[in-house]
C-alpha cells in the first residue's frame, strides 16, 4: 500500500501515518478489512467509502478545471 | 525492524488499538527498513491516538452531557410514577383520597406534572432527533436507528410478554409487578405464588433494560453528534428543558405532599400492602417513588443549568 501510495503521490507514508488513517477510515465506516492472505492485509471501499470518495474526487475535478481555466485566460 | 524493537513500539499505542491492529502493523514493521523517520512517524502517531482518544473520552460538550443526563431524570421519573401509580391502583386509599380536596389536589398536581413532563420531552426530543438525523448518513444513520428502536422494541417485549401471560392464564392473572402478594385474597385462577413472583420479576427486568436500554442508546447517539448540529435546536430545547426540570421538580414536591395527606387521613390504609411494583407497603413505595421523583428534579435541574451554560459555547 505504501508503494502504490508512493507511485501515484510521490509521497512515501510512514508506516505510523498509513496505520493512522485507515484507523481513521475504518472508524468512519469508509473502508473494511478483507480476510487476511498470509502477510497481506488488505482493504476495501464500502459503499459510503465509495461515495463520500466519488464526491472529494468531484470536487477536485472541479478545482483542478478551474485552476486550468484561470491559468489559460 | 527487529522484533524487540517492534515490541517496544507498539506498546506506544492504546490497547483497544493493539488488539485491532497488532497482527498487521507488525507485518508492515518487519519489512520496514530501521530508520530515525519512521520511528519518529511511528512514535508522533502513537502519541495523536493516544490524545485523540483522551479528546474523544473527556471532551464531551456540556450540551451533549446534558441531554442525556436529563432523559435519564425523566426515565427516572417514569419510574418513580410507575411505582406510585401501582402503590395506589386497587387501592382503599383512592376512595378516601376524593374526599379530601388537598390530598386529591396533590394527586393532580403529579398527573399534572407528568403530562407537562411527556409534553415537554416530546417537544424537545422530537425537533432534537431530526437535527441529528440530519447530520448522519449511511452507517451512522442505520447505527442511529437502532439505538432508537430500543424504547418501542423493548415495549412490545413487554407487552408481548403481558399478553402471552394473560392469555395462558385465561385472562386470570397479568404478569404486574404490583399484583404478585399483598394484603388481599387471591382470586381463583390466579398462578401460584412462586409463579407469580418469577413472572412478575421478569417483567420487572424487562421494564428496567427497556430503560436503561433505551438510555444508554440516546446517551451513544447525543454523544456521537457532532454539537454544533444541535444549533438550530437549541430554542425549542431551552423552553422545553426547564419546563421538563420545572415538571419533574412539582412532581417531587406534589408526591411528599401526597405522602403527609396519606399519613394524616389514612394512616392505617397508608401503612397496609395493597402491593406496590416492588410488593412493599403503600408507605414503602411512596417513600421510593419520593426518593426517585427528587432525585430525577435534582439530576434535571443540575442538567438544565448544564445545558443553558453549554448552549452559549455552541
Amino acid at each position: 500500500m505504501i508503494e502504490d501510495i508512493l507511485r501515484m503521490s510521490g509521497t512515501r507514508l510512514g508506516p505510523g501515518t498509513l496505520y493512522g488513517a485507515i484507523a481513521r477510515l475504518e472508524k468512519q465506516g469508509l473502508i473494511k478489512p478483507l480476510p487476511a492472505d498470509e502477510r497481506r492485509y488488505p482493504y476495501r471501499l464500502t459503499s459510503q467509502g465509495e461515495k463520500v470518495l466519488r464526491a472529494q474526487l468531484a470536487t477536485l475535478r472541479r478545482f483542478v478545471r478551474a485552476g486550468l481555466q484561470k491559468l489559460e485566460a | 525492524m527487529r522484533p524487540d524493537l517492534i515490541e517496544v513500539l507498539l506498546r506506544l499505542y492504546p490497547h483497544w488499538w493493539r488488539s485491532r491492529y497488532e497482527a498487521e502493523f507488525t507485518a508492515l514493521l518487519e519489512e520496514t527498513p530501521p530508520g530515525l523517520a519512521s520511528l519518529l512517524d511511528i512514535v508522533v502517531c502513537a502519541i495523536s491516538t493516544r490524545v485523540s482518544l483522551f479528546v474523544e473520552e473527556t471532551m464531551v460538550h456540556p450540551v451533549q452531557r446534558a441531554l442525556p443526563a436529563l432523559f435519564a431524570a425523566w426515565l427516572i421519573a417514569v419510574a418513580a410514577g410507575i411505582n406510585l401509580w401501582a402503590s395506589v391502583d386497587d387501592n382503599p386509599l383512592v376512595a378516601s383520597m376524593r374526599s379530601h380536596a388537598p390530598w386529591m389536589n396533590s394527586w393532580l398536581a403529579i398527573e399534572l406534572g407528568s403530562l407537562l413532563g411527556l409534553a415537554a420531552v416530546m417537544a424537545a426530543g422530537l425537533p432534537l432527533l431530526v437535527a441529528v438525523f440530519r447530520q448522519t448518513q449511511g452507517a451512522q444513520r442505520r447505527q442511529m436507528l437502532v439505538r432508537l428502536m430500543a424504547l418501542p422494541v423493548g415495549a412490545a417485549v413487554v407487552l408481548l410478554w403481558i399478553g402471552t401471560v394473560l392469555i395462558g392464564t385465561r385472562g386470570h392473572w397479568a404478569p404486574l409487578p404490583w399484583a404478585v402478594t399483598g394484603d388481599w385474597f387471591v382470586a381463583p385462577g390466579w398462578p401460584s405464588l412462586l409463579t407469580r413472583w418469577i413472572f412478575g420479576v421478569t417483567t420487572l427486568v424487562l421494564l428496567l433494560a427497556t430503560g436503561l436500554c433505551s438510555a444508554i442508546g440516546f446517551r451513544q447517539m447525543i454523544q456521537e453528534a457532532a454539537a454544533p448540529s444541535l444549533l438550530h435546536w437549541r430554542f425549542v430545547g431551552r423552553m422545553s428543558i426547564v419546563v421538563l426540570a420545572a415538571s419533574l421538580l412539582l412532581m417531587a414536591i406534589a408526591t411528599g405532599l401526597w405522602g403527609l395527606f396519606a399519613s394524616q387521613y389514612a394512616s392505617a390504609i397508608f401503612h397496609a400492602n395493597f402491593g406496590g411494583l416492588l410488593n412493599l407497603s403503600t408507605f414503602s413505595s411512596w417513600l421510593l417513588s419520593f426518593i426517585l421523583f427528587t432525585v430525577a428534579a435534582v439530576i434535571a435541574i443540575r442538567s438544565a443549568r448544564q445545558y443553558n451554560a453549554g448552549v452559549a459555547l455552541l
